[in-house]
């Protein structure tokens, strides 16, 4: 699901409530669970890509993103309908990965698949792709907690540095401190595949 | 400004997309059904049960319990059945005319011939 067709910012690229999605919330506080259903249709995959940034594993990222959920359901009555729902959804995710991630601090890390191949390849290309993303892997995996959340936030999800800072509970400069911080480590390691950026955007 | 430098306020599109594609599950339908599922478990069951239901819910494994515990006593109670052994109270006690046949069998001394002939055994 495109992001732009899931929220509507403001000219300052602070999100606008959406109407559809207080009415889901409303009705799966009141115990509708098909109305839950479709918040978690709307936000599962970014709050798996957010929970996944966050642990470094696809699996403890998807049991993290489930905990979030459930979480959220459990706590609909503290969510305040005037905001957005996506940063306070954000907010729950990030608390349930880092609270994974102290739990499972001694657990190896398991590397994260990546997805399938968002176009047709060739053996070279796709070979070409597996590296990059293996190597964006790593590189994620060497950035503190902080600083893979506040780029995943950022520059996969759209996030303001605003609502960043709302979801970590940190001070605006912190963010984008730890955008630059994050983006400065990861941009070296998709250098050498160049080409293949310039090609997939 | 470099588009690709670190101070950029926008997202960055290439890193932003090769770090989705990283990220970004397959089997989000999957997930979605899965997280309502457990959402329906844990959130449609019956909100609370009545004391009867409650009692009911407790009376088999209370039955059991009682069971084990009348059991246990029985066999407590079996093993702690005094040992009938001579002791030496036994043996000062004994006289010609109480004088028990364990006495003269199992005592650890000899006893008077009186006391056995009196006894009659």
């Amino acid at each position: 699901m495109n992001l732009k067709q899931q929220t509507r910012e403001t000219v300052s690229g602070v999100r606008e409530v959406d109407p559809v999605e207080i009415e889901w919330a409303a009705r799966a506080h009141a115990g509708d669970i098909e109305a839950f259903g479709r918040l978690v249709d709307r936000y599962g995959e970014q709050a798996r890509r957010v929970a996944r940034g966050i642990l470094g594993d696809q699996h403890d990222g998807d049991d993290a993103a489930q905990d979030a959920f459930l979480s959220a359901l459990r706590n609909l009555g503290r969510y305040d309908p005037s905001r957005p729902f996506g940063p306070w959804l954000m907010r729950i995710v990030s608390n349930a990965a880092v609270d994974r991630q102290r739990r499972n601090k001694v657990r190896a890390t398991e590397a994260l698949s990546p997805s399938a191949p968002a176009r047709a390849a060739g053996p070279a290309t796709e070979t070409d792709r597996r590296s990059m993303l293996a190597a964006l892997r790593e590189g994620l995996r060497k950035l503190p907690q902080r600083q893979r959340t506040a780029v995943t936030l950022f520059d996969v999800e759209g996030y303001s540095h605003a609502e960043i800072a709302e979801i970590l509970k940190v001070p605006q400069g912190t963010v984008r401190s730890d955008v630059f911080h994050g983006r400065r480590a990861l941009r070296p390691t998709l250098r050498p595949w160049q080409d293949w950026k310039e090609e997939t955007i | 400004m470099k588009a690709d430098s670190p101070f950029n306020h926008r997202p960055d599109r290439a890193l932003g997309k090769a770090l989705r594609e990283l990220l970004t599950p397959t089997d989000h339908d999957a997930f979605v059904s899965h997280v309502v599922a457990n959402a329906r478990h844990e959130f449609e069951r019956p909100a609370s049960s009545g004391p009867w239901d409650v009692l009911g819910a407790w009376m088999s494994p209370g039955l059991a319990a009682a069971a084990l515990l009348v059991l246990a006593a029985l066999v407590g109670l079996q093993g702690n059945r005094p040992v009938e052994r001579v002791t030496i109270d036994d043996e000062l006690s004994a006289t010609a005319q109480n004088v028990e046949q364990r006495v003269l069998m199992y005592g650890p001394a000899a006893p008077d011939v009186d006391v056995v002939l009196v006894s009659g055994y």
